[in-house]
C-alpha cells in the first residue's frame, strides 16, 4: 500500500489524448449514437406502434406533473412550449387512432425529438483551461478546510502544497493503477458521504496523475451553486432526478455506457445518493454500475478496451451536512416514531461558532484507493488480467459467451452486477479507514444502548442530559476493547486504522476523536463534561458517527 | 428477450457413481458426453466395455482420467460428486477452468469449513457452503446450476419417468441446462433460488434415514406421513437459519425428493436408517457401503448447527441420538411422540 507524498505527473500528459477531451470535441455524432442506441432499444421494448404510443403519452404525462409540481429555477425556459408542442403531436396521434406499423416513423420522429431534448440536457461539457484553473485552486479551498495551524485562513494561499498531503492522505497501489489506466477503461466508484465528494475524488485521481473522470451530478446542483459554471465545465454530466419515466432513464444509462465505451473514464456513486445513516455502503444501486458491464460486454464485441474498476473509500472526521442527513434516515426508518427536529444551523450564533472551529483545529481526510476489479469483481494484475481465485489469469470475455460467441444477455449481465457489487462492497469495508471521531462516536453510542438495553434507538435519542453520561473509566474500557479487536483486523487486512490511532495512547485518541466529531457541528456530538465523563448534545449526531463502525461485529466488544 | 441454444459441444460429467453414470446415459441420448474418472480401469470399462456399475453405457459417452481434456473439450461441465470429495476435485478443475464454464451440480451435501468429524463443535451459518458456494470460492466460473429432485438412480436406469429441479440465478444457464437435459421422460423445473434448492437436496437425506429406520422397526404408512410432514416443517425452520425462504422446500426437490427418499429402498439414506432399525451401527454400516450416504455427514452438521443457532430440531436431535450416543431406535421413536407437538403448519 503505497501513501502520497506529493503528486503525481500524468500518466498521460497531452489534454487532448484524454477520453473526456475527446468527448466533449465530438460531442455531437456522440450524442447521435445515443439517441440512435435508445432507439434501437425501444423498438425491441415497444415492439408495437400502440406500445409506443403508450409509452411517449405516459412520458408526456409524467413530464407535465413535473413541470406543474416541481419546478427548478434550473429548467429552461421553453420548457412548457416544447412539451405544449408535443402533446399537440400525441392528440394527433391519439385521434387518428391508426396503430399500423406504417404510422411507426411519425412516433419514431417524436421518440426522437423528445430524446434529443433530454440528450443536450444531459451531455457534459469539458474545458481544459477551466480545468487548469479549477487544478490550481481546489486545492487550496481544501486545504483551508483541512488546515489546523494557521491563524489566518488567508495564509493558505502562500503555504507550502507538500504539506498538503499530510491532511489530504491519499493511500493506494498507484503503480498499478496507473499502469491499467493505460490498459484500459477507468470507472471509479467512491462511497458517498457528503456533496464534496466528487471535486475530492476529482482532486484525488489528479493527485495520482489520473486523467479527469465524467461523472453524474444533480442537474439543481450543476445549475444553480456558485459552482455551477466550474462543475458544468469539468465533465459533470446533468442528472435530473425528478424524471423517472422510462425513457429518460434509458437515455441516461446509455449515455453512461456509452461514455464508457469510448474509453472516457468515468464515476458512479454505487450507494446512489450519499449515505443518510452514515454507515458504508452495503446495498449498492446497480443500475448505473451494470452500465459498466454492458458497456464490457460490447467493448468485447467490438474489440475495444477492458474496463476496471476502481473503488475508493473516502474517509472524513466530520460531516458537515450530518444533521440533515440523520433527520433524513431517521424519518425514513422511524416514520411516526421519529419527528423530525429543526435546522440546526439556524442562528447566526451557531453559524459563527461554526466558522470559528473551522479554522483551529486539527483534522484529515483520508482516501483509499482499494485494489482494482474487473467488471465482475475478480483482482486484475499489472497486466490487466483477471485473476481466479487461485491467483491464475484468464480471460474475462467468456463470461459473455457460450460456446465462444458472444450473447447479449440482460438478465446474465444484472446477476454479473450484483456480484460486482457485493466485491465493491468487501473493497469498502476493507478500505475504510477508522478515524478518532467515528471510533470514539461507536464506543459511545453502543456503551449507551447497553446501559439502556430496553428502550429503542428514538427513546435513547431523547434521554434527558444526565442519562446520557458514560462514566470516563468505562469509556476507556470500551475504546481498549474494541481497539483490540479493530487492531487483529486490520492484521487481517479487513480494515485500517488512521495514523492517529495506531501512534497514540487510547487517552489521547479520545481527546483527539472528541475534539473532531464536533468541529463542524453547532451542538457538541459526543464531549468530555467538567469531570470528565462523556456526554453527548445530540445522540442523533452520535448514533450517525457511530454508524460508520457498523458491519464488523464490533459490537459485542463492548 | 430470451436466447436459445443450440448446445453443439461435448457434456462434461465429473462422477463417476450411478447417478453420474445414469446422468451421462440420459445427456447422451442427444449429446456427446465426456466422463472423467481418476482410474484408468473404470475409463477402459466405459470406453471397452461400454459398461458400469452394470449399466450399459451408451455409444457416444467416453471417459478420460485428464481434467484438463474435459475442460477442453466441454464447456458445461456436471460435476456429480459427492460432498467430501467435491472442493478438492473443484480445486483440481480450477486450474483448467475458463470464463466460458457452465457448471451444473448434482451434489447433495454441505461442506462444511469447521472439522465436525470428532465430536460436536459449534458451526454458524458462516461456516457452511453449499456446493455452488464451493465453485464459487474455488473458480473463475460464475455461472453455476444445480439438479435437485427425486432422481432414484436406478429408475431413471430403467428409463422410467422423472422429473428435477434445475436451479441457477442465470436465466442463461436455466435455458442452457434444460436444453441439455429434457427428453420425453425426463421433465426439467426450474428455479431461480439456487441455494434453496441445494439445502433441499441435502437436508431431505437425515429424514429418509429416520423412515428408514421406522420401515425396519415394522412401522407402517402412519409413521412415515408424521416424519415427511414434521420433517418438512423442520428443514424450513434450519433453512430460515441459512437464509432461505420456504418455497423451495414445498417443490419437487424438498417434499418430491423427501416422498421419493422416504419410500424407496433404492435411496442409500434410507438403506442407512433401515440398517440402524436392525440392529447394525453406524460404523458397521459406513465400512460396507459403496457409494457415499450424504444424510450420515448431514446428521452432525444440522445437530450441531441447529445447537448454535438455538433452532429447535427434534427430528435430527433424535437421529443424532441413535447414530453417535448408543440411543435405541425404539426409545428415539418414544422421545418423538413426547414432543409438545404444538401448531401443525407454522413455519410461515
Amino acid at each position: 500500500m503505497q501513501k502520497l507524498t506529493s503528486p503525481l505527473d500524468y500518466v498521460n500528459p497531452n489534454y487532448e489524448n484524454w477520453g473526456i477531451y475527446k468527448l466533449d470535441k465530438d460531442k455531437d455524432a456522440f450524442l447521435i449514437d445515443v439517441v440512435e442506441r435508445v432507439i434501437e432499444k425501444a423498438r425491441l421494448d415497444y415492439p408495437t406502434t400502440r406500445a409506443l404510443f403508450d409509452e411517449l403519452a405516459s412520458t408526456l404525462y409524467q413530464e407535465r406533473i413535473r413541470i406543474t409540481t416541481s419546478r427548478w429555477k434550473s429548467d429552461p425556459e421553453d420548457e412548457k412550449d416544447f412539451w405544449n408542442n408535443v402533446k399537440g403531436q400525441i392528440i394527433k396521434f391519439q385521434k387518428a387512432q391508426s396503430w399500423e406499423e406504417s404510422d411507426r416513423a411519425g412516433l419514431e420522429t417524436l421518440l426522437k425529438k423528445i430524446l434529443y431534448r433530454y440528450a443536450y440536457e444531459i451531455v457534459a461539457n469539458f474545458k481544459p483551461r477551466i480545468f487548469e484553473l479549477a487544478q490550481k485552486f481546489l486545492p487550496r479551498i481544501f486545504f483551508l478546510f483541512l488546515n489546523s495551524r494557521l491563524n489566518s485562513p488567508f495564509k493558505f494561499l502562500f503555504r507550502k502544497m507538500s504539506s498538503f498531503y499530510e491532511k489530504f492522505i491519499i493511500t493506494g497501489d498507484f503503480d498499478l493503477i496507473r499502469k491499467l489506466s493505460k490498459k484500459g477503461t477507468i470507472v471509479v466508484v467512491p462511497t458517498h458521504f457528503s456533496n464534496t465528494d466528487s471535486p475530492l475524488v476529482g482532486w484525488a485521481l489528479n493527485s495520482i496523475g489520473l486523467e479527469p473522470v465524467t461523472y453524474g451530478a444533480g442537474i439543481n446542483l450543476v445549475g444553480t451553486q456558485p459552482l455551477s459554471f466550474m462543475l458544468n465545465n469539468l465533465g459533470a454530466y446533468k442528472l435530473d432526478r425528478r424524471r423517472k419515466n422510462a425513457l429518460y432513464l434509458e437515455l441516461l444509462k446509455s449515455y453512461s455506457q456509452m461514455a464508457i465505451e469510448r474509453d472516457t473514464p468515468s464515476l458512479f456513486f454505487p450507494g446512489g445518493t450519499r449515505s443518510r445513516s452514515g454507515a458504508l455502503e452495503s446495498r449498492l444501486k446497480l443500475g448505473l454500475l451494470s452500465t459498466a458491464i454492458e458497456a464490457q460486454q460490447e467493448n468485447f464485441i467490438h474489440n475495444r478496451k477492458k474496463i476496471f474498476i476502481l473503488p475508493l473509500v473516502i474517509n472524513y472526521q466530520y460531516n458537515i451536512e450530518c444533521s440533515s442527513l440523520v433527520n433524513q434516515h431517521l424519518i425514513e426508518i422511524g416514520k411516526e416514531k421519529y419527528v423530525a427536529d429543526s435546522f440546526e444551523y439556524s442562528t447566526t450564533y451557531k453559524i459563527i461558532r461554526f466558522f470559528k472551529h473551522l479554522f483551529n483545529a486539527d483534522t484529515e481526510i483520508v482516501v483509499s484507493f482499494g485494489k482494482p476489479l474487473d467488471i465482475i469483481g475478480n483482482e486484475v494484475n499489472a497486466e490487466g488480467e483477471s485473476l481466479a481465485p487461485n491467483g491464475k489469469p484468464f480471460d474475462i470475455k467468456g463470461y459473455f459467451e457460450v460456446e465462444n460467441k458472444i450473447v447479449r444477455d440482460e438478465q446474465r449481465n444484472f446477476e454479473y452486477t450484483k456480484i460486482l457489487g457485493s466485491k465493491i462492497v468487501s473493497s469498502y469495508f476493507r478500505n475504510n479507514t477508522v478515524m478518532t471521531a467515528p471510533f470514539v462516536a461507536f464506543v459511545y453510542f453502543n456503551l449507551l444502548k447497553k446501559r439502556h438495553k430496553h428502550l429503542s434507538l428514538f427513546e435513547i435519542m431523547l434521554l434527558p442530559r444526565e442519562d446520557r453520561i458514560i462514566g470516563r473509566e468505562k469509556m476507556l474500557t470500551g475504546l481498549n476493547m474494541v481497539l483490540e479487536k479493530l487492531i487483529a483486523l486490520e492484521k487481517m487486512n479487513k480494515v485500517n486504522l488512521s495514523e492517529i490511532i495506531k501512534e497514540n495512547s487510547i487517552d489521547n485518541i479520545l481527546a483527539n476523536g472528541l475534539n473532531a466529531i464536533s468541529l463542524f457541528n453547532s451542538k457538541k456530538v459526543v464531549y468530555a463534561d467538567s469531570d470528565g465523563n462523556i456526554n453527548s448534545e445530540d445522540v442523533r449526531l452520535a448514533y450517525f458517527y457511530h454508524n460508520r463502525l457498523i458491519g464488523y461485529n464490533l459490537e459485542q466488544y463492548i | 428477450m430470451s436466447n436459445t441454444y443450440n448446445i453443439t459441444k461435448p457434456i462434461g460429467i465429473l462422477g463417476i457413481g450411478s447417478f453420474g453414470t445414469v446422468l451421462a446415459n440420459l445427456i447422451a441420448e442427444r449429446h456427446s458426453v465426456i466422463m472423467y474418472a481418476r482410474k484408468q480401469s473404470t475409463v477402459d470399462n466405459i470406453n471397452i466395455h461400454k459398461k458400469h456399475r452394470d449399466i450399459d453405457i451408451l455409444s457416444n459417452v467416453n471417459a478420460t482420467t485428464d481434467l484438463s481434456y474435459v475442460a477442453n473439450q466441454c464447456d458445461v461441465i456436471f460435476p456429480v460428486l459427492p460432498s467430501y470429495a467435491f472442493r478438492s476435485v473443484i480445486r483440481e478443475l480450477a486450474k483448467v477452468l475458463t470464463s466460458n464454464h457452465i457448471l451444473i451440480h448434482g451434489a447433495k451435501g454441505f461442506d462444511v469449513k469447521v472439522d465436525f468429524t470428532k465430536g460436536p463443535v459449534e458451526i454458524r451459518p458462516k461456516d457452511i457452503c453449499t456446493m455452488s458456494e464451493v465453485i464459487i470460492e474455488e473458480t473463475p466460473v460464475h455461472r453455476v446450476g444445480c439438479i435437485s429432485g427425486p432422481n432414484l438412480a436406478k429408475e431413471i436406469a430403467q428409463k422410467q419417468p422423472a422429473g428435477t429441479v434445475l436451479a441457477s440465478k442465470f436465466k442463461e444457464v436455466l435455458a442452457i441446462g434444460t436444453e441439455i437435459l429434457q427428453c420425453d421422460r425426463f421433465q426439467i423445473y426450474g428455479s431461480n433460488d439456487i441455494k434453496g434448492i441445494e439445502l433441499a437436496g441435502v437436508f431431505k437425506n437425515y429424514i429418509a434415514i429416520a423412515a428408514g429406520a421406522s420401515a425396519a422397526l415394522g412401522y407402517g404408512e402412519n409413521v412415515k406421513a408424521l416424519l415427511i410432514t414434521k420433517g418438512i416443517a423442520e428443514m424450513i425452520a434450519i433453512g430460515k437459519t441459512l437464509g432461505v425462504e420456504p418455497k423451495s422446500f414445498l417443490g419437487l426437490a424438498g417434499i418430491g425428493d423427501l416422498v421419493a427418499t422416504c419410500s424407496s429402498p433404492l435411496s442409500r439414506n434410507y438403506s442407512v436408517g433401515f440398517r440402524l432399525g436392525k440392529g447394525e451401527t453406524i460404523d458397521q454400516i459406513i465400512g460396507t457401503m459403496t457409494e457415499a450416504a450424504e444424510g450420515i455427514n448431514t446428521v452432525k452438521v444440522i445437530k450441531y448447527l441447529s445447537d448454535t443457532m438455538h433452532v429447535q430440531a427434534p427430528l435430527v436431535s433424535i437421529i443424532y441420538k441413535v447414530m453417535y450416543e448408543e440411543y435405541s431406535l425404539e426409545s428415539g421413536l418414544k422421545l418423538l411422540m413426547k414432543l409438545n407437538a404444538g401448531q401443525d403448519v407454522s413455519f410461515y
